[in-house]
């Protein structure tokens, strides 16, 4: 069967058949004129013809340069907000819900009525609970009679 | 492939890759190859007006993507790449434009070589080209570059990208196909 086949395509060598060709044919003067007709259409590429010197293929640091580049211009941020943070001071100074030596001051009753009570005004308590609805016959107004006598010792306006 | 001596090529890549020489060095690998393309293309497609448009686009793509061609290969070997390419996109676009199988196609490549006014007349050559048509793409391919081109297995894995064993199977078998074509039509 082998045989057969080879001595086919023997023949057919034989025959001159077994040539680029293989027995087709082409317009006359087809291979002579298809070069200059083929020039004729393609179109010129000023960029390839002109003394530009060809561009090199990039490296690997060219590649991820603008990433390193992105990555430290990040870093040197981070680094300056840190620095601003310390030098301010904030960076040490804890909550003051969170400090014990602070708590433990505003609990004590000694804090209260040295910075606290001893900075109102009688006069002040007084107009607040006349606000809140209670009769001055209800007030024991021996309670701030300190306050009363500074007050009219030094207004002489009102009469006694 | 053309029978050019590694220098020549070697000279004509190098005048490819200078822009003051590449027009005229480009016109000169269309002289040079455009016949062995032509032969490769129309023993694919059976058509000489087919056969010329592929062979005009082949050109035109390789012109268009010159600075793509290193120089690591022949120049022969990117061209007939090129062209393989465009002659199996060729055909496998018709398939769908005219809702063809593969067999269809090959059936109607063979009709053509029968009724082909541009072929020389002599019998074994019309069913010899007929044999070849019958043929799957991958084969003819293979059969056309060593039968008719006596391209060399080494030159052939380089354009096709299959190993020298593989191809010489390939040829094996398509010597059988082409044995039991004209065994049938006797």
């Amino acid at each position: 069967m082998a045989n057969k086949s080879e001595n086919i395509l023997d023949k057919a060598r034989a025959a001159g058949l077994a040539r680029p060709d293989g027995g087709m044919r082409v317009p006359d003067g087809y291979f002579e004129s298809f070069a200059g007709r083929m020039s004729a259409i393609l179109p010129d590429r000023p960029e390839l013809e002109s003394e530009v010197e060809p561009q090199r293929p990039r490296t690997f640091w060219a590649a991820v340069r603008p990433y390193i580049y992105m990555a430290a211009m990040f870093a040197g941020v981070w680094c300056m907000l840190q620095m601003f943070h310390t030098l301010s001071g904030k960076a040490d100074l804890a909550p003051m819900d969170s400090n014990p030596v602070l708590a433990q001051g505003l609990l004590a009753d000694d804090f209260l009525y040295d910075y606290v009570a001893a900075d109102v005004s009688a006069l002040d308590i007084y107009d607040d609970m006349m606000d809140e609805g209670f009769m001055p016959d209800d007030i024991d107004m021996a309670v701030f009679s300190d306050d009363f006598t500074a007050e009219t010792e030094t207004d002489q306006i009102l009469p006694q | 492939m053309s029978a050019r001596t590694p220098t020549e090529d070697a000279e004509l890549t190098a005048r490819l890759r200078s822009p003051s020489t590449v027009r005229t060095a480009f016109d000169e690998a269309m002289r040079i190859y455009s016949e062995p393309l032509y032969w490769q293309i129309r023993r694919l497609v059976q058509s000489h007006a087919d056969a010329d448009d592929i062979l005009q686009n082949t050109f035109m793509k390789a012109w268009m993507s010159i600075e793509n061609f290193r120089g690591d290969a022949k120049l022969g070997t990117w061209l007939y790449k090129i062209a393989i390419n465009e002659s199996l996109t060729f055909l496998e676009r018709e398939r769908k434009r005219k809702h063809l199988s593969i067999d269809d196609q090959e059936a109607q490549l063979t009709a053509h070589i029968a009724a082909d006014r541009d072929f020389d007349g002599d019998e074994l050559a019309r069913k010899l080209q007929e044999a070849v048509a019958s043929l799957p793409e991958k084969q003819r391919i293979v059969f056309n570059m060593k039968y008719f081109d006596d391209m060399k297995y080494e030159d052939m894995s380089e354009i096709l990208g299959t190993s020298v064993g593989a191809l010489k199977a390939s040829y094996h078998l398509a010597t059988k196909k082409i044995e039991q074509f004209f065994e049938d039509e006797d």
